[in-house]
């Protein structure tokens, strides 16, 4: 024997030997671990389900977190999106049936609010008798095609509807649902589905947004391991019955492997670990590796009762193959515990129970199962030989040391291709990683992309005084810049909900003027799940929802940083200053002129350069006093007019419009008040005057900045600056470059702050932005990803190698033991990056379970490398083979099975990781046969395991060898 | 299966019929909620100062100070005390129309019409139920049950009364010596209760009286609950009529 061949280093198998030969220590374990079984079986009771996909996000990653936050803050996370496809949109059937929908998803408890093109707000100017009307968009259900078409012409001529709650063909409409705080998405998803499915039956549907995504995925996973698993199992059980062919010792090894199942969800019951989808492939993972253990000892032990007495052949069993199933186990264990340093908690918590189902299967394959043994006087009665399956074995090793260089050769260009690939692949999470093409979460996808711009959202969050409307410009700008960016399609923020509030409350659909008024209209939205995905309920930080065409990931990363590069810009001190110096005013003329410009590409209009724009906005004019003067007279007859006056009569409305009108756009209260005696005279002064200014104030000072306003509009499409688009909306755009220009004459502007400027005190402002949005959130997966894998693959092949060092004591034959492996994983790898499949949170977890299960074989067929010292080495290859090969096949054919299985559901983490899984083992198995034969130099590495009696050759070995003896005489 | 045990399931499943059935109107009930109506308007005009209270799940409460005037059942002037930002927002309400006056813009704006069914400033409370004075017009009685201090009305919505309210029926549970609501449940069309009301510490002055705690459960967004706390109460007060005009409205 070789000097370096230490002695057996588990002193512990002999006592344990001992005890479990005993009887009452043996009667002791038996009942120990029935009652630690029935204890956990009572505990599963209280294992928690877990079915929210949000779980799988990683733990201290900035940019996750920030995702996560700012949809939690915003409530991103709780909305459902329902999408109907139809070209019978607006006709009457249609619209009831949606009103029904509407009113019937209201009802759903645990939905906050549901929002749809019949039940949306909708504000209209009421010119008859001032004011505003207000009410759904869709205030009564059209009973004929002429109304219903009159609605679509409404709804259509509503640009923020466009792109959000219909599409611009008039073809697509969005429902949206948002869900109430901690709602079951699961359960509300269903409720959605079922009343949508109840009232639109024969119409295209799609489901989007994080409720459906969650529920999608999470029910998609269930019912694969639901239906799958029972098969994977049977398959599993089906291999072990047929490769064992004994009753008892099948029973015994899958009751012992049950009971691990059952003593890990036991466990987590008890610490609170939560069963989720991917705990769910547990059983799976732990049948077809932890039966190994017992499979093992039994096969011993049926070899050795032949020759002696059972509780000699037990403790014989429990020396020879007891340790090398202990370090077995332990690499798994090590494999799988590497989990642990994921910092995605789902994974995390399966590596660890897992880890601990195979401890337990370990300790109840030494203890459990030799006791039982010892109590019964069970013998094989079949033998499980299969010579031809044995002499395959044996051909394929010696095959593999007879001809190692030109294989070492080979593998050197398999390893060579392997790398190449390997380097391939992309390490990128996204949503494929959780669903395939053609799913129903991808097919909203494509329905949000076709109708509505894309699905893809790019969360701008901005932190500052969203109460101050100079702020909102500034954001304003700032998505004017993002729109210029190829691909993004739409940029929404609290800009435009503050417009229509201000349309609706003062008649002007901009953003207003000052912090009083904002602050007054955002009172109104309190509680509107809408407007709280804008702003949060301080008004501190608000978002930016950039919509960006699906794209693929490369493109998707450069708008990301086109954005990034924009946002900081905006980031730095500001400062609000009065609009009273040539700095302010130019300033203002930039900011407005580059708003117009983003308008008229928004609307389809020819615009000349932003100088041309600049330029004719900041032209002097002359004042439009008529315009003001007739709108003044309209506003005293209307019904918002505390005093309305008469239209007709000596004193009118006209009459008293144009003597205020001479007052011009520059005047003090005491001259408007002094007009207003003028016009009506002493007498009516005295009745209506003080009511009349108060009512007139206003109105008046907003009149001349609207008639102002319209003049520089006037001048743009007079000047073809701007030429409008032929289209009903390219129609619509005077009126929003008409509110843009009233900006020109708004009291403050917020501009970068020069150090020694001098502003008023509490006027500085902070403004810090930052990028966030599922593209960003998936950047920050996959490099969580990428870091666990390097950690977990680190330590796990650490740990392995350390195991395999200790029980073959030398670092040689540790690495000789691990490198089957490592080149498993290089095929793996090749094979992902051959194959795109990406690196993704399923497909991370693949490298540490293929270590764990794979390195199985290379202990085994290390530990069975046996000859004596005068013999040739290539006789150890035929007695490791004929040793281990069976048993080591069995396994790899039972873990391919179990995990094949889970390639036929609709999962794809399921399909990724099982075809992964079930493909390694094979090819882990395959390359140990070649790879311990072509490297090793020794004729032993475990002695333990070796005696005398087992040195004798077997038929197969003997076949082989004498069949190779023969060729190679009559080759010479 | 022994004789008294069919008896029993017979029983229970006839017990099930007639909850499944809707519940036919009846004089009792009718005229538990004439009262409740005659009630609730016995006073021609009241003032109040209340402050209401929204606690939402996830979220930091929000609590609101207003003073609301009341005319007969269809004008009510309300102003806005508390929070800040909304101090001098006014609101005139007459029948369909309401006018607001926002002191930020300094102007009145006549508001036609309007979403009665929606949530109120994120309250837990809508503006349909924040605003019904009198039920029996919208809803018909039948009696359940009684007690000594109290008795149970159910109230379904009349037929053609859809656009009225919001929900097709109430439970009321309603004091009997001063004949108003203790508790209001609140059904969605599939019969689930999706709010519950309570109302307590009735104080009463003269014939009238009011509570002083108004409590609302909106089960439905995860029990968002807000809170109505009484701080001020006139039945009858002083009030001049040129208060529940456009020209008071605007007066700063």
């Amino acid at each position: 024997m070789s000097k370096n061949i230490k002695k057996p280093r588990f002193a512990l198998m002999p006592w344990l030997a001992g005890q479990v030969t005993s009887r009452g220590p043996a009667l002791c374990i038996i009942a120990a671990f029935i009652l630690i079984t029935l204890m956990c079986a009572y505990q599963m009771r209280l294992l928690k389900d877990e079915n929210d996909i949000l779980a799988f996000l990683p733990e201290g990653n900035p940019e996750v977190d920030l995702f996560y936050n700012i949809n939690n803050e915003f409530g991103g996370l709780d909305m459902a999106l329902v999408g109907i496809e139809s070209p019978d949109i607006f006709t009457p059937d249609f619209l009831r049936r949606l009103d029904k929908t509407s009113k019937e998803l209201r009802e759903i408890i645990g939905l906050n609010s549901v929002m749809s093109l019949s039940n949306v707000i909708d504000y209209e100017a009421d010119e008859e008798q001032g004011g505003v009307t207000m009410g759904p968009l869709l205030s009564s259900i059209p009973t004929s095609q002429e109304e219903a078409l009159a609605f679509k012409e409404k709804a259509l001529s509503r640009d923020h509807l466009i792109g959000n709650l219909v599409s611009e063909d008039g073809n697509a409409i969005v429902i949206y649902c948002y869900l109430a705080y901690k709602s079951d998405p699961n359960i509300i998803s269903a409720k959605i589905k079922d009343i949508v499915n109840k009232n639109f039956p024969n119409e295209a549907k799609y489901w989007g947004g994080q409720p459906f995504i969650s529920s999608y995925v999470y029910q998609v996973t269930q019912n694969d391991l639901h239906n799958l698993i029972p098969w994977a199992l049977l398959a599993i059980v089906a291999i072990l019955i047929i490769s064992f062919r004994d009753a008892f010792g099948s029973l015994l090894v899958l009751g012992t492997t049950g009971m691990g199942v059952i003593i890990t969800f036991g466990l987590m019951a008890t610490f609170n670990a939560p069963y989720n989808i991917v705990i769910s492939a547990m059983p799976i993972v732990l049948f077809a590796i932890g039966s190994a253990y017992s499979t093992h000892f039994i096969s011993r032990y049926y070899n050795y009762v032949t020759k002696m007495d059972k509780d000699a052949a037990i403790i014989k069993a429990m020396k020879t193959v007891g340790p090398i199933v202990i370090a077995s186990g332990l690499t798994t264990m090590v494999g799988l515990g590497s989990f642990i340093f994921m910092d995605i908690t789902p994974l995390r918590s399966f590596g660890i129970y897992t880890a601990l189902g195979i401890f337990a299967s370990l300790v109840l394959s030494v203890t459990f199962v030799p006791a039982v043994l010892h109590l019964g006087n069970f013998r094989r009665h079949t033998s499980s030989d299969s010579p031809l399956q044995r002499k395959l074995m044996v051909e394929l090793c010696v095959f593999a040391r007879r001809f190692r260089k030109p294989l070492i050769a080979t593998m050197a260009v398999v390893t060579a291709v392997g790398i190449f690939f390997a380097a391939k692949v992309d390490v990128s999470a996204d949503q494929s990683s959780f669903f395939a093409k053609g799913s129903l979460p991808d097919l909203a996808d494509e329905f949000m992309q076709k109708n509505f711009g894309g699905a893809g959202f790019v969360q701008l969050l901005v932190n500052g005084p969203m109460d101050d409307p100079t702020v909102i410009r500034e954001m304003r700008a700032l998505g004017d810049k993002v729109m210029e960016i190829p691909d993004v399609t739409s940029a929404v923020y609290i800009g435009s909900v503050l417009s229509q509030s201000n349309d609706a409350m003062s008649g002007y659909s901009r953003v207003p003027d000052n912090p009083a008024q904002a602050k007054l209209l955002y009172a109104f939205f309190q509680g509107d799940p809408t407007v709280g995905q804008m702003i949060n309920s301080k008004h501190t930080r608000a978002l930016m929802q950039i919509r960006v065409q699906s794209l693929n990931s490369e493109r998707q990363n450069e708008v990301l940083k086109e954005i990034e590069k924009l946002t900081a810009g905006m980031n730095g001190q500001y400062a609000v200053y009065k609009n009273d110096t040539e700095r302010s005013k130019s300033y203002l003329y930039d900011m407005t002129a580059k708003h117009i410009a983003a308008l008229s590409r928004e609307y389809g209009a020819t615009a000349k350069p932003l100088a041309d724009i600049r330029a004719s906005i900041a032209a002097p004019f002359a004042l439009p006093t008529e315009k003001v003067v007739e709108r003044l007279a309209d506003f005293m007859t209307s019904a918002e007019c505390a005093v309305p006056l008469e239209t007709s009569g000596e004193v009118n409305n006209k009459s008293v419009a144009a003597v205020i009108g001479t007052l011009g756009d520059t005047y003090t209260p005491e001259a408007l008040e002094a007009k207003v005696k003028e016009a009506l005279g002493e007498e009516r002064f005295a009745e209506m005057g003080e009511d009349l200014y108060l009512s007139i104030e206003t109105p008046l000072a907003e009149y001349w900045r609207l008639a102002k306003a319209e003049v520089v509009t006037e001048r743009l499409l007079n000047d073809k600056v701007i030429v409008l688009a032929a289209s009903a909306k390219g129609q619509r755009l005077p009126k929003q470059l008409t509110m843009t220009a009233m900006d020109l004459t708004t009291e403050s502007v917020l501009m970068p702050y020069h150090e020694g400027d001098n502003v008023a005190a509490g006027s500085l402002i902070n403004l810090d932005a930052s990028v966030s949005g599922l593209p960003v959130m998936y950047r920050g997966l996959s490099r969580s990803v990428a870091a666990n894998q390097v950690k977990s693959l680190v330590f796990a092949l650490s740990g392995v190698f350390l195991i395999l060092t200790i029980i073959f004591g030398s670092f040689t034959s540790g690495l000789l033991a691990t490198f089957p492996t490592l080149l498993t994983l290089l095929f793996v790898y090749g094979a992902m990056g051959f194959l795109n499949i990406r690196l993704d949170i399923g497909t991370s977890m693949l490298a540490s379970i293929i270590l764990g299960m794979g390195v199985d074989y290379a202990v085994h067929l290390t530990a069975a490398w046996y000859a004596p010292e005068k013999e040739p080495i290539i006789k150890c290859a035929a007695n490791a083979a004929d040793q281990a090969g069976p048993s080591i096949w069995t396994n790899a054919i039972m873990i391919f099975c179990g995990f094949f299985v889970l390639t036929l559901g609709q999962a794809v983490p399921l399909k990724n990781v099982g075809g992964l899984t079930a493909a390694a083992m094979l090819v882990a198995a395959l390359v140990t046969f070649f790879v311990i034969p072509m490297l090793s130099r020794r004729h032993v590495y475990y002695e333990a395991s070796h005696s005398e009696d087992e040195a004798l050759p077997s038929e197969a070995v003997n076949n082989v060898l004498s069949k190779l003896v023969e060729n190679q005489a009559h080759t010479r | 299966m022994k004789m008294q045990n069919l008896i029993r399931s017979l029983l229970c499943s006839s017990l099930m019929l007639t909850a499944t059935v809707p519940a036919l109107a009846d004089e009792r009930g009718d005229k538990a909620l004439q009262e409740l109506d005659k009630s609730m308007t016995a006073a021609p005009k009241q003032y109040f100062i209340f402050d209401l209270i929204t606690k939402d799940p996830g979220k930091e409460p929000k609590k609101f100070t207003y003073k609301v005037y009341l005319k007969g059942s269809d004008s009510r002037r309300i102003e806005f005390l508390e929070p800040g930002d909304q101090r001098g927002f006014k609101v005139l309400l007459t029948g369909d129309l309401m006018y607001t006056y926002l002191p930020a813009f300094n102007k009145v704006r006549r508001v036609a019409g309007h979403v009665r069914d929606q949530g109120f400033m994120g309250t837990a409370y809508s503006y349909d139920e924040i605003s019904i004075v009198v039920y029996s017009p919208v809803f018909e009685g039948k009696f359940i049950s009684e007690t000594d201090k109290t008795i149970t009305v159910e109230a379904t919505r009349r037929p053609g009364k859809e656009g009225a309210f919001r929900f097709p029926k109430l439970v009321f549970v309603l004091d009997k010596t001063h004949h108003q609501p203790l508790e209001i449940a609140y059904y969605n069309e599939q019969g689930e209760k999706v709010k519950t009301e309570t109302r307590s510490q009735y104080e009463c002055k003269g014939a009238f009286c009011n509570p002083k705690l108004m409590k609302m459960v909106d089960h439905g967004r995860n029990n968002v609950e807000s809170l109505m706390i009484r701080k001020e109460w006139i039945p009858n007060p002083q009030i001049d009529e040129d208060l529940f005009t456009v020209r008071s409205l605007q007066k700063r």
